[in-house]
C-alpha cells in the first residue's frame, strides 16, 4: 500500500485488500469497473483537503442538534418476545429445529 | 374527470361523505395501473416485451387483495358510522424500501428478493391508520443507490410518465412516477440525498424531505443513517400536508425521532405569505463539479430555462407578499457531494455488512465448504454493481489509517454546509430568512442510458439537493411547469429545522399564484391500450 499516487490513490493492490475486507468476490469486468470509479470519486474526495478548517471546526454527525426538549427519552433496557419466531427462522436459506445452517467455520489452533 | 385523477384531498371528501366507496376508488386506480404500467420490474424478466417502452413500469410487486380488503374496511366502518381517517380510501403506494409484515420487501436488490418482512415499517403502518389503501411496492435503485432507478435489479425499472424514453429520477422514481401517472395519489419514498425532490421534480410532482428525525425510520432498510428521512410525494401540495399530518411524529422504536408535537401542516396552507423573507442564492445557480478526466474544478451555469423557473416563481411569491431577497452566499454548496461520496458510503458499507447469506435473504446456490466463502459468494451473487462501490469506498475512507484524512474531515466540512444554512436562517442574521428558494435539480430528466455506469456524474444529479440531508433541514420540491422537450421542471425550497409548515405554506402560496398557468394543466399523455 506503500504504491499510492495522486492519480490512483486506490492501486491495484489496495483494491484486492479492499475486496478481501468487504468479503466480496469480483469478475475481471466489475473490478476493472469499480476500480476507475473509486479513484473517480477519490478525486472529487480529494477537493475536501483544500478546504481551510479551523482546529475548532466540530465535526456533525448528524445535522439536526437533538437538544434536551426534543431527545427522546431512552426506552427502559426490557427484553421483548418476538411473537413470530419461528417465521424469523423460516426466513434463513437453511434451518433445522430451529437453529440456522451454515457450513463450516473455519478455525486455527491457538499456540 | 377519473377517480384516479382525483386529489387525495378530494377522494378522502368524497370517500367521507360517501360519494365514492373506498372500494370504486380503489377499482379506479387499479384499471389505471393495468392500462399503463405494463409488467412489473423482476429479477427474471422474460426479457424485453414490444410494449415495454410504452409503459412505465413503477411497481414491483402490486398487492390488490391487500388493498382490496383495506379498501372494504373503510367502507364498512363508514357504513357503522365510524371515522376512518383523514386518509379515508385513498390509494397510496410504498418505495420498496420500507418493511410490510407478510409482504416482499426487496430494497431493489437481489440479496434481498426473497425477504418477507416480518413487522411494518412506523411511517407506512401510520398511513394506514389513517385511512390509507396500500397498493404495493414500487421500483428503487437498489439500495436507493442512484438518481435514476436504472441500478435496481428489478427489470424494467420505471420510465419517466412525461417522457417514456427519460428516468424518472431517484432513488424514489418508483413513487414519482406512479403519482405523476395516475397510479395511486400519494407515495411514501425516501431521500437521502435528494432522492424524494430530485425524482419529484423529474416527474413534475411536490415531494417533501422533512427534517432529519421528523418522520420515524423504523422499518426502514438503513443507507444513510445520519441522513435518511422518509417524506411524502403527492400530486399537489395539500396532499403532501396532510400525509405528513399522518406520517410525522416521535415513535418509541426510533431513537433519532424527534420527541415534538406534530403540527396540523394544512392549517396554515391558506395563510399570507406577505412578509416573508425568501432567499435566492448566486451559489444554487451554477454547478460546481469536477473532472475526473482533467481531475479539475469545473463551473457551469445551470440551463436557462431552469434558472428563469426559480426565477419566475420568485416573481410570484414576490406578487403574493414575499420579499425577495438577492445575493445570499452559500459558500459551502459545492462541497455537498464530496462530502456525501465519503459520509455516506461509510454508512452504506456500515448498513450492508449484515447480509451475508447466513440469517435471511439470498444465499449461494453453489456448494461452499467454508463460512467466509459462503459470504464471498452470496455477497458476489446478491449485490448489484453499484452496491459493490458503495461498500469499497466506505470501507477505505473509514479504514484507521485514512479516517482522519477523509471521513472525520468530510464530518467537520459537514458542519460547514450547516453553518451556511444557520447563518441565512437565523433571526439574529443579516439575511433573517424563512426559506432559501432553489432549482431542485440542474437538469430536467435525461434519457434512460445516459448517465448510467458513471458514478461521478449520477451523483452530482444531488448537488442542490445533498446540502439538506447533511445539514438536516427540511426541503419541499415543487413542480414549475416545463423545458422546451416537454420535461417538468422543479423548484425547491429550503427551510430551517422544522419548518415543514411554513415551506408548505410558501409552496401553496406558489400554486395559488400559478394557478391560471397553462401549464398546471397538462398532464402526462401516453398509450393506455
Amino acid at each position: 500500500m506503500s504504491d499510492q499516487n495522486i492519480d490512483q490513490p486506490i492501486t491495484s493492490d489496495l483494491f484486492k485488500h479492499l475486496v478481501a475486507l468487504a468479503a466480496l468476490e469480483l469478475s475481471e469486468e466489475e473490478a476493472e469497473y469499480l476500480r476507475r470509479e473509486l479513484n473517480n470519486q477519490m478525486k472529487a474526495i480529494e477537493e475536501l483537503e483544500a478546504i481551510p478548517l479551523s482546529e475548532e471546526t466540530p465535526i456533525t454527525s448528524h445535522g439536526v442538534p437533538y437538544s434536551p426538549q426534543i431527545t427522546p427519552e431512552a426506552r427502559p433496557d426490557e427484553w421483548i418476545a418476538c411473537p413470530n419466531p419461528e417465521e424469523i427462522i423460516a426466513q434463513a436459506p437453511d434451518a433445522k429445529d430451529g437453529y440456522v445452517i451454515v457450513p463450516d467455520i473455519p478455525h486455527t489452533e491457538l499456540e | 374527470m377519473q377517480i384516479y385523477e382525483l386529489s387525495a384531498d378530494m377522494l378522502a371528501r368524497l370517500i367521507r361523505t360517501k360519494e365514492i366507496s373506498a372500494v370504486e376508488a380503489l377499482d379506479s386506480v387499479l384499471e389505471r395501473i393495468a392500462a399503463v404500467d405494463g409488467q412489473p420490474g423482476s429479477l427474471n424478466s422474460d426479457g424485453e416485451k414490444p410494449d415495454d417502452a410504452e409503459k412505465v413500469h413503477a411497481f414491483i410487486n402490486l398487492t390488490p387483495e391487500r388493498a382490496r380488503a383495506q379498501a372494504q374496511e373503510i367502507d364498512r366502518r363508514l357504513a357503522d358510522g365510524e371515522d376512518p381517517g383523514p386518509l379515508a380510501g385513498v390509494p397510496f403506494t410504498v418505495k420498496d424500501i420500507f418493511c410490510v409484515k407478510g409482504t416482499p420487501s426487496t430494497a431493489g436488490s437481489r440479496i434481498l428478493a426473497n425477504f418477507i418482512a416480518p413487522y411494518t415499517a412506523t411511517p407506512v403502518s401510520r398511513m394506514e391508520a389513517a385511512g390509507g389503501v396500500m397498493l404495493g411496492k414500487v421500483n428503487l435503485d437498489e439500495f436507493t443507490y442512484g438518481s435514476s432507478n436504472e441500478s435496481s435489479a428489478f427489470q424494467p425499472s420505471p420510465r419517466n410518465p412525461w417522457n417514456l424514453s427519460r428516468v424518472p429520477g431517484g432513488s424514489s422514481g418508483g413513487s414519482t412516477a406512479a403519482v405523476a401517472a395516475g397510479e395511486g395519489m400519494l407515495s411514501l419514498g425516501t431521500d437521502t440525498a435528494g432522492s424524494v425532490r430530485q425524482p419529484a421534480a423529474f416527474c413534475g410532482v411536490v415531494g417533501m424531505k422533512p427534517t432529519y428525525g421528523r418522520v420515524s425510520r423504523y422499518g426502514l432498510i438503513a443507507f444513510g443513517s445520519s441522513l435518511d428521512c422518509p417524506g411524502p410525494v403527492a400530486g399537489n401540495v395539500t396532499d403532501a400536508a396532510l400525509m405528513m399530518n399522518a406520517i410525522a411524529g416521535a415513535d418509541k422504536r426510533d431513537g433519532t425521532a424527534a420527541n415534538m408535537a406534530v403540527p396540523d401542516y394544512t392549517k396554515d396552507l391558506k395563510k399570507s405569505i406577505r412578509g416573508l423573507r425568501i432567499g435566492l442564492s448566486p451559489d444554487y445557480f451554477r454547478i460546481t463539479y469536477f473532472d475526473p478526466i482533467s481531475g479539475e474544478f469545473g463551473q457551469e451555469s445551470i440551463p436557462e430555462e431552469i434558472e428563469s423557473a426559480v426565477l419566475s416563481a420568485a416573481g410570484y411569491l414576490a406578487q403574493m407578499g414575499a420579499d425577495i431577497v438577492d445575493g445570499v452566499p452559500m459558500p459551502h454548496t459545492k462541497y455537498g457531494v464530496p462530502v456525501y461520496f465519503v459520509v455516506s458510503r461509510v454508512e452504506a458499507a456500515s448498513n450492508l455488512h449484515r447480509y451475508d447469506g447466513v440469517k435471511y435473504g439470498y444465499r449461494t446456490p453453489d456448494r461452499v465448504d467454508y463460512l467466509p466463502e459462503l459470504y464471498r459468494k452470496s455477497r458476489a451473487e446478491g449485490f448489484g454493481v453499484q452496491s459493490k462501490l458503495r461498500i469499497l469506498m466506505g470501507m477505505y475512507v473509514s479504514a484507521a489509517q485514512y479516517s482522519e484524512q477523509y471521513y472525520n474531515r468530510a464530518l467537520r466540512v459537514r458542519t460547514l454546509i450547516r453553518k451556511d444554512f444557520e447563518q441565512i436562517f437565523s433571526p439574529e442574521g443579516e439575511h433573517r430568512l424563512d426559506a432559501l428558494l432553489t432549482p431542485t435539480t440542474p437538469t430536467t430528466a435525461f434519457p434512460i442510458g445516459e448517465v448510467y455506469g458513471d458514478s461521478v456524474l449520477m451523483q452530482y444529479a444531488d448537488q442542490f439537493t445533498v446540502p439538506a440531508n447533511h445539514a438536516g433541514i427540511p426541503g419541499l420540491s415543487l413542480p414549475a411547469g416545463f423545458d422546451g422537450d416537454g420535461l417538468p421542471i422543479g423548484v425547491q425550497l429550503l427551510g430551517p429545522d422544522f419548518s415543514e409548515a411554513r415551506l408548505l405554506q410558501i409552496g401553496r402560496a406558489y400554486e395559488m399564484a400559478t394557478e391560471g398557468e397553462d401549464w398546471r394543466r397538462q398532464r402526462p399523455e401516453f398509450k393506455t391500450e
